[in-house]
């Protein structure tokens, strides 16, 4: 449990180092009025994963001052059934996207060329990340 | 696969909350294991079974799996 404890104190340590960067970001787009869509959207972005930071960060200090609050987290998050249902769905999930890439694929080369092409490199980067995998898992398992 | 966990438990009178916090699992963990959805891992069903103060073999039921014994 030690261990765990540790890995919290990482967790809640990154996220607020996330925070104050975030907020930091926003504090210059002020300073140098940074409009652009692009960058208006990413910031966005990085603020709505800042709530979800701050969530976390408020559910690991909790769990760090109380130790039943703690033990249900480990549990929570060491489950083996829960691990068990992730594998599953990422499983299942990969052969789903690589059929619906595949098939978005051969219906937009009859109609768009640079989306068929998008897909086709994300096809093909979903497959090469698998094969990736595969051979790493079989060497280390 | 079947188990005698619910059987076990109500002897102990243990709701499935306290085995599950006691092993390490979350109650729908044990739920899905009394409900034979789900098959406990071996470590899983050693600590239920010394949880019990018994034996894997004597919770889980080993019938159903075929296995080859070693020719003598």
């Amino acid at each position: 449990m030690m261990e765990f404890k540790q890995q919290l104190k990482r967790r809640i340590y990154l996220g607020g180092i996330y925070c104050v960067v975030v907020a930091l970001l926003v504090i210059l787009s002020r300073i140098f009025d940074a409009e652009n869509m692009a960058f208006a959207f990413s910031l966005g972005f990085a603020i709505g994963i800042e709530f979800v930071a701050f969530y976390f960060i408020a559910k690991y200090r909790a769990a760090l001052r109380d130790e039943k609050k703690l033990k249900l987290l480990y549990i929570e998050e060491n489950d083996e059934r829960e691990k068990h249902i992730s594998y599953q769905i990422g499983r299942t999930g990969i052969v789903i996207i690589l059929i619906s890439l595949s098939a978005a694929m051969l219906i937009t080369v009859h109609i768009n060329q640079i989306v068929f092409f998008t897909l086709l490199a994300a096809t093909l980067y979903t497959a090469v990340i698998i094969g990736i995998l595969k051979i790493f898992y079989n060497k280390t398992i | 696969m079947k188990t005698r966990i619910a059987e076990l438990r109500k002897k102990h009178k243990i709701t499935q909350e306290e085995l599950a916090m006691a092993v390490g699992v979350t109650r729908q963990t044990i739920t899905s294991i009394e409900r034979e959805k789900y098959t406990a891992s071996l470590v899983l069903a050693y600590k239920i079974a010394k949880y019990f103060g018994t034996t894997i073999e004597d919770i889980f039921d080993f019938s159903e799996v075929e296995v080859e014994e070693i020719k003598k």
